[in-house]
């Protein structure tokens, strides 16, 4: 069934071990399957004990699930660290760039490098906006790059989330469950931290305190609720970070600045990361009927009495039609080539582009334009013939709804599955973070399909997570 | 700017945490009790009425006639298993849980471990197709609530939070004992004044039992059991840790500490005062002569009118859980 070329492997080159994974390799060699089985077992119980879980929605009967967790980490070495680093800083910066000037003066549209029609006409623009300058010009403080590998040198960037891109939670408790399970591993090899990410995202948000704030910048995060896919992952960060955990009925504006409901009274809040989308954040400028949001967020933050992080409108950013810009954007904004490519991207609104899609599906992977989560996606060649004539008649009905790339050949990661180490399929996000500077922690979030020959590598699809290592030398 | 003060929700939480916890070792109680007196020979309608008033006392079938016939088995899965149950065992756990994660934040990371795995080591033990055995169930729900007090005590910072907890178990305990004692006396006993025999014998050690006071009674009162002496003992006792009387100290020392923390008095002060002061200069002999049941439903609406009062002095009164709608909070993180 696949028409896939051989994946680049981390691990082994040929016969030989690739050299970031020579001493890891040589651990392993010495370790039984048994004992690395073990070890997987006393790290689920960890992971259940502690309460790591999401939620897979329409799944009532185990509504909060464990992520599958794969004990055989992905290394880089420090020269493919020092590549991905400048090039996803170089990328988070432009596309700050290109929001501020959306958002702004609109340069980009005027100089004719992207059609203004897909930018105001796009769902994801947001013309409340318009004229907004949040603290330090920065909308996107946090940023999740997608990053595939399919080749030695060849990373491409696969997506940007821009809005509320999650999974940095699994980055840091990954690393905190194999440094408890196999702490003589961390002796012998130099692996650099990832544990001041709490620390630097605070930094980040005491640097866009909003002009109201005339003391030490408070700080708090506004989830959803409990009942969110992601609510484990709000609560952790609100830990490392020593700060509140809200939610909309905590809060309350008044006089333009935003207060919580605490045991003493109101108390405010000058910078808020919200975990919420745009849509629910508040009923009186967005969706009315969200009973999420707070009634009044977007006026006092439209007159500096709060910084929201990120800003309202940055999905303009991260649309899958704008991604094919991104390159270009880069060469505007900052005058330099991109770092970390692009994958090549046929866009279906474009007819010739569209015709050349629908000729060859079989070898494409098409995705909805706005959708995410790994939800209303075709694999070409994973798909039975049946599969790919249902698709062909949405991508027909709304050919502006998609996009067709390649089908990479993702590279694979050992990975234990069962009784044996076999390869999987794996991709990786790195979280930018941008404030007064832009900021990267070496590491990230690396996902994996735990089916074998799987490209899907969400968790809502079954999905796993490896630990993530980037040597220091 | 204020510098001290949590979350009104979060407070509410903590103080829903304290109570959860503790009545879920007060089922468990009714329940060893029950099973005490099943092992004594004796007439088989007093071992199903053990049943029935446990039913009662956890405020499960407050009906009479609903409770007595109850099967045995039927009880023990209400007490311990049933999910539609509010006051089951696994719903206690569950709420504890559920609460605790909403504040996970603000619990230390002992504390919150051991709420999850109590949650989740009952939640194995409840699933359907599991042995279901009383006596171990019994011991775990008292070890594992203990487990969570005591990481309470021990890792908690003595700061609002904590007090908030505590508030919430001394409220839980005070209505837990008074609704203890109404269905014994009340409900099994109607005639309160009439005892001697040895089947009385036997039902007053069942409530000294339920109550886990049996050893505590007699070294504290040295004498024979007696109906004064029990409602005595587990109402007005300035000793026993789990006396109406003593926990309305613990409130009001909880209360204290939370105020003299915050530098401010609420306004749920005085009820507190109130109801102190009454409790200290009150004797049985007066609650059973205005009729101990009316005595009892008296504290147990003046107790849940202060618990009010509380949530309404720190801003977490109002229904609870005001989670948004689930459609809402489902919305999907990229």
């Amino acid at each position: 069934m696949s028409n896939l070329p051989d994946s680049f492997d981390e691990m082994h080159q040929g016969g030989d071990i690739s050299p970031p994974y020579k001493d890891f390799a040589t651990w392993l060699m010495s370790e039984s399957l048994d004992e690395l089985k073990l070890k997987a077992e006393e790290a689920e119980n960890l992971f259940r004990r502690i309460g790591i879980t999401f939620a897979v929605y329409g799944d009532e009967e185990s509504a909060e699930r464990l992520i599958p967790f794969d004990i055989i980490p992905r290394i880089f070495s420090a020269l493919e660290w020092e590549r991905i680093d400048r090039g996803v800083k170089q990328r988070a910066d432009a596309l700050n760039m290109f929001i501020a000037d959306i958002y702004g003066p609109q340069a980009v549209l005027k100089d004719g490098i992207v059609p203004s029609a897909m930018i105001l006409e796009n769902e994801a623009y947001v013309p409340q906006m318009q004229g907004v300058e949040p603290p330090g010009g920065t909308f996107a403080h946090i940023i999740g790059t997608d990053l595939v590998r399919t080749g030695q040198n060849d990373f491409f960037v696969l997506e940007d989330n821009c809005r509320t891109p999650s999974g940095v939670s699994y980055m840091l408790e990954n690393r905190a469950i194999m440094m408890r399970l196999l702490p003589d591993l961390f002796d012998q090899i130099p692996v650099r931290e990832v544990s001041d990410y709490g620390t630097i995202l605070r930094q980040t948000m005491e640097e866009v305190a909003p002009a109201a704030c005339d003391d030490a910048p408070v700080l708090a995060i506004l989830t959803p609720g409990s009942y969110n896919s992601a609510y484990y992952e709000h609560s952790f960060l609100a830990e490392e970070m020593g700060i509140p955990l809200v939610m909309g009925t905590d809060l309350t504006v008044e006089n333009n600045r935003v207060f919580m409901r605490t045991t003493r009274g109101l108390k405010p809040i000058d910078v808020l990361y919200r975990r919420i989308d745009d849509a629910f954040l508040d009923p009186l400028a967005f969706r009315e009927d969200s009973l999420l949001g707070v009634p009044g967020l977007f006026e006092a933050y439209k007159n500096g009495g709060i910084t929201l992080v990120n800003a309202p409108g940055t999905g303009i950013a991260d649309d899958k039609a704008i991604y094919t810009y991104v390159p270009d954007l880069i060469r505007y904004y900052l005058g330099e080539e991109p770092i970390l490519p692009n994958v090549p991207t046929l866009r279906c609104d474009i007819k010739e582009e569209c015709d050349e899609a629908l000729s060859k599906m079989e070898e494409l992977v098409f995705k909805q334009v706005h959708g995410s989560g790994g939800y209303g996606m075709l694999i070409g060649p994973r798909a039975t013939k049946e599969q790919i004539a249902e698709f062909r008649i949405q991508v027909e009905e709304r050919p502006e709804e998609y996009v067709a790339q390649p089908t990479l050949a993702l590279s694979t990661s050992p990975t234990l599955v069962g009784d044996k180490i076999a390869p999987r399929h794996i991709d990786f996000r790195p979280f930018v973070l941008s404030g007064r500077e832009t900021r990267l922690v070496p590491g990230g979030l690396t996902r994996v399909a735990m089916r074998e020959g799987s490209l899907v590598v969400n968790s809502s699809q079954g999905g796993g997570v490896k630990d993530t290592w980037v040597l220091d030398r | 700017m204020i510098e001290v003060g949590m979350l009104s929700r979060v407070a509410g939480n903590l103080f829903w945490i304290g109570r959860f916890v503790d009545r879920s070792t007060n089922v468990a109680r009714l329940a060893d009790a029950a099973r005490r007196i099943e092992a004594i020979p004796g007439p088989v309608t007093l071992k199903s009425s053990e049943w029935a008033s446990a039913l009662i006392a956890a405020g499960v079938r407050p009906k009479e006639e609903e409770a007595f016939g109850v099967s045995r088995a039927e009880a023990v899965y209400t007490l311990f298993r049933d999910k539609t149950n509010p006051s089951s065992v696994i719903s206690c756990f569950q709420q504890a849980r559920e609460n605790a994660r909403s504040v996970r934040v603000d619990l230390s990371q002992e504390v919150w471990e051991a709420i999850n795995d109590t949650w989740l080591d009952f939640s194995a033990l409840c699933a359907p197709g599991s042995q279901f055995d009383l006596e171990r169930a019994i011991g775990d729900v008292k070890g594992d609530s203990a487990r969570i007090r005591g990481s309470i005590n021990e890792t908690l910072m003595r700061n609002d939070g904590f007090y908030f907890v505590k508030l919430g178990q001394a409220i839980e305990r005070i209505d837990s004992m008074a609704r203890l004692v109404d269905v014994k006396y009340h409900v099994l006993l109607p005639d309160a004044q009439d005892v001697g025999s040895s089947q009385d014998r036997t039902q007053w050690n069942a409530l000294l039992w339920a109550a886990s006071a049996q050893r505590a009674y007699s070294y504290a009162t040295k004498s024979d059991i007696s109906a004064r002496g029990v409602a005595q003992f587990l109402l007005l006792s300035a000793e026993f840790p789990r006396s109406i009387r003593f926990n309305v100290g613990q409130l009001l020392q909880a209360l204290t500490a939370l105020e003299r923390y915050y530098e401010f008095e609420a306004d749920c002060r005085a009820d507190v005062i109130d109801f102190t002061n009454w409790i200290e200069k009150t004797d049985v002999d007066a609650l059973i002569s205005r009729g101990l049941h009316e005595s009892l439903t008296d504290i147990v609406t003046r107790n849940h009118q202060i618990a009010d009062a509380i949530a309404s002095s720190y801003g977490f009164g109002g229904p609870r859980n005001e989670e948004a709608t689930l459609a809402d909070a489902r919305q999907e993180q990229n």
